[in-house]
């Protein structure tokens, strides 16, 4: 890394150089079969140059000619991308709070025996399919650049998760449970996935008419995709956000804060961004107000503010972090936790859905915070009851109106994978369309 | 390449090994507005093994050629892991097959130098932001060209270059208080030349997007629709197409005694296809990811299901003809069942007559992405039209449609007579498949559910 660093710095330029190096297992079975297994080393190099005000960018997975690289870079600079900024000092960081070494010697028996646990847990299936799943992984980043910043972060994680899916279908519900070094599985998130998914059998047609929805972690993203791409430097850069001229204005229902800090959680901590600026607390929304643009160093340089740490390879569907751009990312931000447990928000519905699978969430006009989607599986709640499961609905909305409808938040926030952790959230009044 | 390969897998202690290696550059230039935001071109490379044992099957991917050895470890160590307690695997027969083959391109991109396919990206965008109340635009120029090579240890040495470029993005509209987008898009597997001569394209987009902004949401509820070409692309591949890769409902018992053979699924004018092998289609390719021929297949004839998209493992699970269409996104990705090109047959009668036949309801227009899972599915209209006794009526915005697939196959009621196929693909079903192209004419369902806003 240091000699490609020195390769560009030689030809002129201010230089950054990011790399990576991942390796996984994973294994699955579908009623008690084993169904996959499969494993993955991957490694890359990317490299961003400035120069005279621009900006070149080149990667590779295999860094064997390092002077090939730097002249991909300078071909990419000879385009003029305009690069108004200069890659931070972060000084020297090597984080590795959230690596355990052991996991790198996991394999695929120890998979199976996490597996199996989980497949205890759920039982027996009365009806339907159990799909489970286990696997393992590390992950190491490192960012040097031409400021004098040398960043390295090693992570590890093992994970399990159980699907119930319902009869005749490839719907169901869902768990996930990760650590640093061994799974921790938390039996009543098990017990309340099975007692829903049974009570839910049943499929039951709604009609048209309006309700209260409730929100878990898992289908938080569809939701925060939508408050994300308008609170982005970039939206407000373009002038085509709906939140402009917004700033310390109530939008959405006190209950609600929104706040982005990659630098606590769960899983999937970062100290600094995929640029190298360290990370921090970033409340995009807290109690209801608009209160923060988030950015990367581009746009940053462009509205003439300070970095705020999410600038961020891969966007909504992930994506090779090594072949992506940094762009400004909320891909760390949860909604805070509020006072209600999840049994308390139930009761609270007479009548309403509770979406697990959102169908569609990316169609229909993001930036605008429109939302359409199909309930997949959406639970059916009757006077604070889980009696069956919703058939061929949708709900639809605009989130700001949506989230300015919130009832209540749940107090203990889930770890759901891509969505680290969140806590439930119930709305009221929303329009709901079944057959 | 392939003697190297060879060499790779030869003597470990699997019943079968195939490895992939792909060499995959991409050219990506993107603007936002009036600004550019990214230009270059790169190349990266990486292998694929897989491995068959004892009825276990498992794959690994590496990027480092240093790699390979324990990639083969790995891959010979999953599938001992998977034997014995897992599905008992076995690989469908074929011939093994030697062969090279290059893309027919009208002007290859890799000949273009970087600052012509700016200029022609500009151009398509500038044409996009002169007009009035456009507010912005995110369009990007994409060339993806890989280059595969794949050897199997029962004799298969294959070579194939694909190549897909495409010029799209979003067109942003806004004025006041109200922003509204669309999407534009044009491109293929045939060269530059599908990207040439396009302003028209563009133009009519972003005269859509203004139109938008005085558009209504569409109220929720059930409708008759009519969906164009476009959107009945969409449509055929969200509601059915991924029923018909076997991998889907493979585990899935119910699910594959409704899509057995011979089942009468949809309504008597309903005729569906995969054909990969239309030239210069976006789909276009000769040989997958296991090195086997891809084959057109009818999936659907008058409604009764006749065909089915396979891998070899799941050919072999079905026991039904291996099909060619076991496919990864690139060298990072084992691959799996995957469409090609699908389309709906079309009809006799002019469109005119299928809106008249409809009567009242939603006559819809150019897909904006689709999901499925099970056998439910949506997908989202950019932008449609109110209908009122076959007459097209206001635009309306804001359009997702959810159905279930069984039900909603049997409201399939008549198509008119024309024909188009997609220009660009995209589907993530775990992976992302630039290279799913899908079609059909314009098409009338009865009741659908519709989301609105």
């Amino acid at each position: 890394m240091e000699k490609l660093l020195k390769i560009a710095a030689s030809k002129g330029c201010r230089a950054e150089v990011f790399s990576t190096r991942e390796k996984s297992l994973s294994m699955s079975k579908v009623n008690g079969a084993v169904s996959d297994v499969s494993a993955s080393i991957e490694s890359g190099v990317s490299l961003r140059i400035l120069k005279d005000g621009k900006l070149g960018f080149a990667y590779t997975k295999n860094l064997i000619d390092r002077e090939e690289l730097v002249a991909n870079a300078l071909a990419s600079l000879e385009a003029g991308v305009e690069a108004l900024y200069d890659f931070p000092d972060t000084g020297s960081v090597s984080f590795f709070e959230d690596f355990d070494e052991s996991v790198e010697t996991l394999s695929f028996p120890e998979l199976r025996k996490n597996i199996d646990r989980i497949e205890n847990l759920y039982g027996e299936m009365k009806e339907g399919i159990l799909q489970a799943a286990a696997g393992c992984g590390t992950t190491e980043i490192r960012i040097i650049n031409t400021s004098g910043a040398d960043l390295l972060q090693k992570e590890s994680s093992v994970y399990s998760t159980g699907l119930m899916i319902y009869p005749g279908t490839s719907s169901g519900l869902r768990n996930v449970f990760a650590g640093k070094s061994t799974c921790e599985i938390f039996e009543p998130d098990v017990k309340r996935t099975v007692d829903n998914f049974y009570n839910s059998l049943p499929e039951v047609e709604i009609g048209d008419s309006r309700m209260k929805v409730l929100f878990p972690p898992d289908v938080m993203y569809a939701l925060t995709w939508r408050l994300g791409v308008a609170s982005s430097a970039k939206a407000f850069y373009e002038k085509v956000s709906p939140l402009l001229n917004k700033i310390d204005t109530q939008v959405i229902s006190p209950l609600i804060s929104f706040i982005s800090d990659p630098s606590v959680g769960s899983m999937g901590r970062r100290v600094f961004d995929d640029e190298g600026v360290k990370t921090g607390r970033v409340p995009v929304f807290e109690n209801g107000l608009f209160k923060k643009v988030y950015n990367n160093l581009d746009y940053a340089s462009k509205m003439n503010t300070a970095p705020v740490g999410t600038g961020f390879r891969g966007g909504m569907w992930g994506g090779d972090k090594v072949s992506l751009s940094p762009a400004p990312s909320l891909s760390h931000a949860t909604f805070s936790p509020g006072s209600k447990s999840f049994q308390e928000m139930l009761e609270m519905m007479d009548r309403g859905v509770i979406v697990y699978g959102a169908l569609g969430a990316h169609s229909g006009n993001i930036l605008n915070g429109d939302l359409s989607i199909g309930l997949n599986p959406g639970l059916y709640v009757e006077n604070g009851k889980v009696v069956g499961r919703v058939k061929d609905a949708m709900m639809a909305g605009n989130i700001y109106e949506m989230l300015s409808k919130a009832i209540a938040v749940e107090k203990i926030p889930h770890y759901t994978g891509s969505m680290f952790d969140n806590p439930s959230i119930l709305l009221e009044d929303i329009s709901v369309v079944g057959s | 390449m392939l003697e190297k390969l060879k060499n790779m897998i030869s003597g470990a202690d699997a019943d079968y090994l195939d490895i992939r290696y792909e060499v995959k550059k991409t050219t990506t230039i993107s603007m936002a507005g009036s600004e550019l935001k990214k230009a270059g071109s790169n190349s990266t490379d990486g292998y694929v093994v897989r491995a068959l044992k004892d009825g276990g099957f498992s794959s690994v991917t590496v990027t480092r050629e240093d790699d390979v050895p324990e990639a083969i470890m790995l891959a010979v160590q999953g599938a001992s892991a998977m034997a014995g307690g897992g599905k008992n695997v076995s690989l469908e027969d074929v011939e093994p097959v030697q062969d090279y083959v290059e893309p027919d391109l009208k002007g290859d991109p890799a000949q273009v130098p970087l600052k012509e396919k700016i200029v022609l990206l500009k151009k398509y965008n500038d044409i996009m932001l002169s007009q009035p109340d456009i507010a912005n635009t995110n369009m990007a120029y994409s060339e993806v060209d890989r280059e595969k090579f794949f050897v199997s240890s029962q004799g298969t040495a294959v070579r194939e270059r694909v190549c897909t470029v495409s010029i799209g993005g979003e067109v942003v509209a806004r004025r006041g208080e109200i922003t509204q987008n669309i999407r534009a898009a044009v491109g293929g597997a045939n060269g530059m030349a599908a990207l040439m001569g396009r302003d028209d394209v563009f133009l009519k987009r972003a005269k859509i997007a203004r139109e938008l902004l005085d558009a209504d949401p569409v109220k929720g509820g059930t409708y008759d629709v009519v969906i164009n070409p476009s959107l009945t692309g969409v449509f055929i591949h969200e509601a059915f197409g991924h029923f018909s890769e076997a991998d889907i409902i493979e585990d899935n018992p119910p699910l594959r005694k409704k899509m057995a053979m011979g089942s009468k699924i949809g309504s008597d004018v309903v005729t569906i296809i995969a054909d990969t092998l239309i030239p210069n289609q976006v789909g276009f390719y000769k040989y997958d990811d296991e090195g086997v021929p891809v084959k057109t297949i009818p999936l659907m004839v008058n409604g009764v299901l006749k065909g089915r998209l396979h891998s070899r493992r799941t050919a072999a699970e079905f026991g039904e003809p291996v099909t060619g269409h076991c496919v990864a996104q690139d060298h990072g990705y084992e691959p799996i069942v995957r469409m090609g090109t699908i389309y709906l047959e079309k009809g006799k009668m002019p469109l005119k007559e299928l809106l008249k036949q409809m009567g009242d309801g939603l006559y819809l227009c150019d897909g904006k992405g689709g999901q499925t899972s099970g056998e439910n599915f949506t997908f989202g209209a950019q932008y449609g039209y109110l209908v009122k006794d076959g007459e097209i009526q206001g635009m309306v915005r804001d359009i997702n449609i959810m159905g279930n697939l069984f039900t909603t196959m049997k409201n399939i009621e008549a198509m008119d007579d024309t024909m188009k196929l997609s220009e660009r693909g995209g589907c993530g079903k775990g992976q992302m498949n630039i290279k799913s192209g899908y079609g059909g004419p314009s098409v009338l369902i009865r009741s659908m559910v519709v989301g609105g806003v």
